[in-house]
């Protein structure tokens, strides 16, 4: 008789209370973030002769059960498609959210957009032409004059903001890059530190994947390898981390006054490739800056052939009236001249300055209809603005929501694999409970086997 | 498929705002009426928008221009309809005065009566509306007829022949005023052949109280003459106003189709939007009911 029974019994209890730690941990991150299931992986003992003999020769007999290892369920390859989701998701939603405030600065199409008040611009002036001598046809050109110069600084000004909201985001977030950079260096560490002391790092290895699942959404990254020291993220096709180095995104001042990203290992410039900091580059540097350029060709070619005209004008003494716009020559510096606000009587309506001559305020009513810029009127011209603005906005909405769906389709299969089921973990619970239970009665039967050796057998 | 208990939570909160969002739009186009609220609704049906109200933006002025020239030439036709009035009153006076049977009294009593009418002639000739001197061209702003000190021609015309047009279509103009030089042929040939229409009148009350018939009978013709061209002025007024009447009419038709055009570019369909809204309140208060009953359960519970 020996005691390999207990010993086997012992080791089915140990597992299995094990098994059940297992089971509580995955119950109790049942809602954590980025946690994987783990599994405790039973092996059989390894083989023993155990004493006894058949007529086939020695037996082999397990040695009860042993805990190989605690395994969290991968999901390597939809992490990597998730990440590769999550880049375009950032880039898009971070374009969507700049182009929706872009589009409610326009304020179109409604009584407030630039496109009615330049209407009213045109129609004060064909008020001024059939009323050359009325002074309150005079105050309304000025006056709308004013308001239209006022909006073209408006949402110029609005669009210069959106512009440095989209820097400042940026800077912010190569900021969050490096501090997400510093901790995955940190967690690679402390890989390295397990790996040589046989720890299990399944939790660590869920912190490293959650912060690079938020890491992805910033920029396009690629990572290689598994471990501690030989894990890579690589950012725009540079190494960022490598094991336990960081080698940080450096933000300078550009020559445009915009911040200019570089990776600081060898001093180049980075390029983002997707995610949400590609997007606010996009926006910043392409998107908004082109409506700001048509906004200021749009305000250039009204200044320019308003003034063209009015310039002509006389007063009634026949002395020159001067331009109409001054010192601005685009959006951001569009004006009407004081001197017309201050005295509306100094706007010119014609060219020989007689009160009745309406020329010169019909012919700068005419402009509306002027082909003069691209191909097309100053009002359909911004109108284009308007619906390129739109399509980019559109865009940017629709291509969110696509990505979106798939980013929920791959998260629902990872969460599929890697995911902690309740119901699963509650049949795991009974299994190792009954389990438990059983190899408890195996040492209860082998005591009771003990018991009559030495205990009957020695008394007679 | 494995499904675990946050797919269902997950998916759960996923559809209850994708529902909610839904809700919102169609709530949103109910109330507002209008399909198109930002631009990235319908770029391309924005930009339309945009176009269509410019047009009616300009229609609408063109319609306020249009009811300025009228007004303006409506002024303008009663004062011809006054001075060709007059002229045939002179005419008329003219034919009594050649006349050899009258006595002198009567003959200083034409005379009064024809220079009433250079005087009726002149103030109509500097008629104001609102403000302005409508027969005086571009010199709106001071009275056309003067008396000349000189006294030979007996008036001068003081404004220019400019005429002055305002825009009632986009590429459509109507002259709003005629000038004083060419109804009373002052300073200009309109009435060839006639000296103008006070200097005539002048000579005809010399002739009358000299008791000249041979001149008055030679006046008469000068007068005929100046009358044809006022008669000729009075129709093209009228002409210019009929123009008017037609511009006004073909507004009004392109801002109903333009209106048109708008509503059915941006305007929702209410019954539809009505319908969508029921739909989505019926699918989110199903997702809402979902929710609740789906959460409830858990094999935990079962489990004793």
């Amino acid at each position: 008789m020996s005691f390999l029974g207990l010993d086997i019994a012992i080791s089915a209890l140990r597992a299995n209370q094990y098994a059940l730690n297992v089971t509580g941990h995955n119950i109790a991150n049942a809602s954590t973030q980025g946690y994987h299931r783990q599994e405790a992986v039973f092996l059989p003992g390894t083989m023993t002769s155990g004493g006894a003999t058949t007529g086939q020769g020695v037996p082999q007999l397990g040695t009860g059960v042993v805990i190989e290892t605690v395994r969290r369920l991968q999901s390597g390859h939809m992490d990597s498609q998730i990440r590769h989701m999550s880049q375009f998701l950032g880039s898009w939603s971070a374009r969507g959210e700049s182009l929706k405030q872009v589009e409610s600065m326009f304020g179109e199409p409604g009584g407030s957009g630039l496109s009615n008040v330049l209407n009213r611009f045109w129609n004060a002036w064909e008020e001024l032409a059939s009323n050359p001598e009325d002074p309150s046809a005079r105050i309304g050109v000025v006056e709308s004059g004013v308001t239209l110069a006022d909006r073209f600084r408006t949402l110029y000004d609005g669009l210069y903001e959106v512009q440095v909201q989209a820097d400042q985001a940026i800077e912010n977030d190569v900021m969050r890059i490096n501090t997400l950079a510093h901790q995955i260096a940190t967690i690679n560490q402390e890989l390295i530190r397990a790996a040589s002391g046989q720890i299990s790092p399944n939790d660590l290895l869920d912190r490293r994947d959650i912060l690079l699942d938020e890491m992805s959404k910033l920029a396009r990254i690629q990572t290689f390898g598994e471990g501690g020291g030989d894990f890579i993220v690589s950012i725009g096709g540079k190494a960022l981390v490598q094991g336990s180095h960081v080698t940080e995104i450096a933000i300078t001042k550009g020559p445009d006054g915009w911040s200019q990203l570089t990776h600081s290992g060898d001093g180049s410039v980075f390029e983002p490739e997707g995610g949400k900091i590609m997007g606010l580059i996009q926006t910043r540097s392409v998107t908004v800056k082109s409506y700001m350029d048509s906004l200021n060709a749009i305000a250039s070619t009204l200044v320019d052939r308003v003034n063209a005209l009015h310039s002509t004008g006389v007063d009634s003494s026949g002395n020159p009236l001067g331009e109409f716009f001054v010192a601005g020559t685009d959006a951001s510096s569009i004006r009407v001249d004081p001197a017309l606000i201050a005295l509306p009587s100094k706007l010119a309506t014609s060219a020989t300055g007689r009160a009745g001559d309406n020329q010169l305020a019909l012919d700068i009513a005419g402009i509306k209809n002027e082909v003069l810029i691209d191909g097309t009127t100053i009002g359909a011209a911004y109108h284009n603005l308007v619906v390129h603005m739109g399509a980019n906005s559109q865009e940017a909405i629709t291509q969110y929501e696509v990505h979106q769906v798939s980013l929920d389709y791959l998260k629902t299969q990872r969460e599929s694999m890697a995911g902690v089921s309740l119901d699963e973990e509650m049949i795991n619970m009974v299994k190792f409970q009954q389990a438990y239970n059983a190899a408890a009665r195996i040492v209860s039967v082998l005591d009771e086997m003990i018991d009559t050796v030495v205990n009957r057998m020695g008394v007679r | 498929m494995r499904v675990t208990m946050s797919m269902l939570s997950e998916r759960l909160r996923l559809n209850l705002m994708t529902s909610c969002d839904e809700l919102l739009k169609a709530q949103h186009t109910a109330t507002t009426g209008k399909r198109i609220s930002t631009p990235s609704d319908d770029p391309i049906g924005a930009g339309k928008s945009l176009s269509l109200r410019s047009v009616l933006s300009s229609i609408d002025q063109y319609a306020r221009n249009v009811d300025v020239a009228n007004s303006q030439l409506s002024v303008t036709s009663a004062a011809m309809d006054s001075v060709v009035a007059s002229v045939q009153q002179l005419r008329s006076l003219a034919l009594s005065a050649a006349s050899p049977a009258l006595t002198t009294e009567a003959r200083s009593n034409l005379a009064i009566q024809i220079d009433q009418i250079a005087k009726t002639l002149a103030t109509t000739g500097n008629m104001q509306h609102m403000g302005k001197y409508i027969f005086a061209g571009s010199r709106s702003d001071a009275a056309p007829i003067v008396e000349n000190p000189a006294g030979t021609p007996p008036y001068l015309y003081q404004g220019d022949s400019s005429q002055m047009s305002i825009r009632v279509g986009a590429d459509s103009y109507v002259a709003v005023n005629v000038t004083g030089d060419r109804v009373f042929n002052i300073g200009s040939i309109s009435a060839p052949g006639a000296p103008d229409i006070f200097t005539t009148i002048g000579t005809l009350r010399d002739a009358v109280l000299a008791a000249d018939i041979t001149t008055i009978s030679a006046q008469l013709g000068d007068i005929d003459l100046n009358l044809s061209n006022m008669i000729a002025t009075r129709s093209q007024v009228g002409e210019r106003l009929r123009r008017l009447d037609q511009s006004r009419e073909a507004l009004l038709d392109a801002k109903t189709s333009t209106s048109e055009l708008l509503s059915l570019n941006e305007d929702a369909d209410l019954a539809e939007a009505l319908v969508a809204l029921r739909v989505r309140e019926n699918v989110y208060e199903a997702a809402i009911g979902t929710a609740t009953r789906l959460l409830s359960v858990s094999l935990a519970e079962m489990l004793k």
